[in-house]
């Protein structure tokens, strides 16, 4: 019973792994709640959940990082994430359909990332503003003033999250070479 | 692939009907249940840094602050002194009436703010006090002087959020403080009018000035005599037949860490 329960080195740095990116999602969570919730960088919120979920998604593949993206925006909603429910839907259909995308036709490389990035931003911005304009009515200039500046000052952060996920994803890449 | 696309649409329809039908579930209150400390001790982390770097880089504004602060000072001295006599006609005035003094029916929660909403698309944050702190929904949530900040829409057992006043879903029956004039308060969508109040369905006889008060004139959710705005701009709305004023809002939203509930009022 109990050797069933024996993790192998190999088994622990996959742990480490994914333990490492769940903690990079979280640190983007906190920073977007706690921290931009309250302060605009150049007038706006920085959105950063999305990045980080389409930057894992995007390395890890459409199978392992589509499920990092399901988990992680489910949590996400559950936090209590403005229109939530669109969130899950947007936040894992948008970067698996962007890893199958890059690893078919493009490379997988950092300006692929970047663009599928400021897509995925893109599309969940734009889906929760068309619910606001239609249920809320909300001012259709905002698309202009607020949604497009928001994607572009998000995606700022798009190089520091991929050169952070790319050393996450290198854990055990010694370990298997030797 | 396919799998993981179908559980995520899955999950969305899910989420969006059970949230539509049940409001907070279960798994949003275990969720916001687990994350509330956490992000407490972030923000108060947060708090330390920006102090530091407040105490470092702002001491110029601070002097400035302190000379504008001074001047206020001389001038609200005058006006206590203007008010001290008013003071003692109204204590007079309000013997003859038989009316009680206002307010002392309050009691106050305090509690700080430990994350604001991520989007740009609503005027929402979580303080990290709840139903173990005897909070409930529907309660109002003010600043140290008596501003009205929002109103209590979700609450678990160490957390609540608030939605503020600045949101378009809250909806507030408010007056003029100086003609009596009663509209509607509620946040501003439209563009060039972000972090500014509405005041709809003013009569269109109604005069409006410049920093006028405006202030809740009291129901069962909100007491009476709060604060909520100062008049910035005014005009007739789409319909041609009532007035509508723009309003800045009384608190400072910007600087906000404390905030306090009134947990108990008697209304009028």
């Amino acid at each position: 019973m109990l050797d069933k329960l024996y993790i192998t080195p190999k088994q622990w740095l996959h742990i480490l792994r994914w333990t490492l990116y769940t903690l990079l999602f979280l640190l983007a969570m906190m920073l977007q709640t706690v921290v931009f919730g309250n302060h605009t960088v150049f007038g706006v919120q920085p959105n950063l959940v999305p990045v980080v979920i389409t930057c894992v998604c995007l390395r890890e593949g459409a199978e392992r990082g589509g499920l990092f993206a399901l988990l992680t925006s489910l949590l996400w909603c559950l936090s209590g994430a403005d229109e939530g429910s669109v969130s899950i839907a947007v936040l894992t259909v948008v970067p698996v359909l962007g890893s199958v995308l890059c690893r078919a036709v493009l490379a997988n490389r950092f300006l692929p990332c970047l663009a599928i990035t400021i897509v995925t931003l893109f599309v969940e911005q734009s889906v929760i503003f068309l619910l606001k304009y239609f249920f809320d009515n909300m001012a259709g200039i905002r698309f202009l003033t607020d949604l497009i500046p928001c994607v572009l000052v998000s995606a700022l952060a798009q190089p520091l999250v991929y050169l952070l996920v790319k050393r996450i994803e290198k854990v055990g890449d010694a370990y298997e070479s030797t | 692939m396919k799998l993981i696309i179908a559980l995520a649409l899955i999950l969305a329809v899910v989420t969006a009907i059970t949230s539509g039908l049940f409001g907070t579930t279960w798994a949003e209150k275990a969720v916001q249940t687990v994350l509330t400390p956490i992000r407490g001790g972030f923000s108060s982390i947060t708090r330390q840094i920006e102090r530091y770097y407040n105490y470092i880089f702002g001491y110029e504004a601070l002097a400035a602050k302190n000379e504008y602060l001074e001047r206020r000072i001389i001038e609200i001295e005058d006006q206590i002194r203007n008010a001290d006599s008013l003071e003692r006609e109204n204590a007079y005035l309000r013997e003859l009436l038989h009316l009680s003094e206002q307010n002392e029916d309050y009691q106050f929660c305090d509690a700080y703010i430990v994350s604001w909403d991520s989007s740009s698309w609503k005027s929402t944050f979580t303080i990290g006090k709840g139903t173990n702190a005897g909070l409930e929904t529907g309660m109002v949530a003010v600043t140290q002087f008596g501003q009205v900040i929002g109103l209590i829409t979700e609450i678990g057992t160490n957390w609540a959020v608030i939605t503020t006043v600045m949101d378009t879903s809250l909806e507030i029956s408010a007056s003029i403080a100086s003609s009596g004039h009663t509209g509607v308060v509620q946040g501003a969508y439209t563009a060039g009018e972000e972090g500014k109040l509405r005041m709809n369905y003013l009569p269109s006889e109604a005069v409006l000035r410049n920093n006028d008060q405006v202030i809740t004139t009291g129901s069962t959710v909100y007491p009476k005599d709060l604060i909520i705005g100062y008049v910035v701009d005014a005009g007739y709305d789409e319909t041609g037949v009532a007035k509508y004023a723009l309003l800045e809002p009384a608190a400072d939203f910007d600087t906000l860490e404390q905030i306090f509930i009134i947990t108990n009022f008697v209304s009028e």
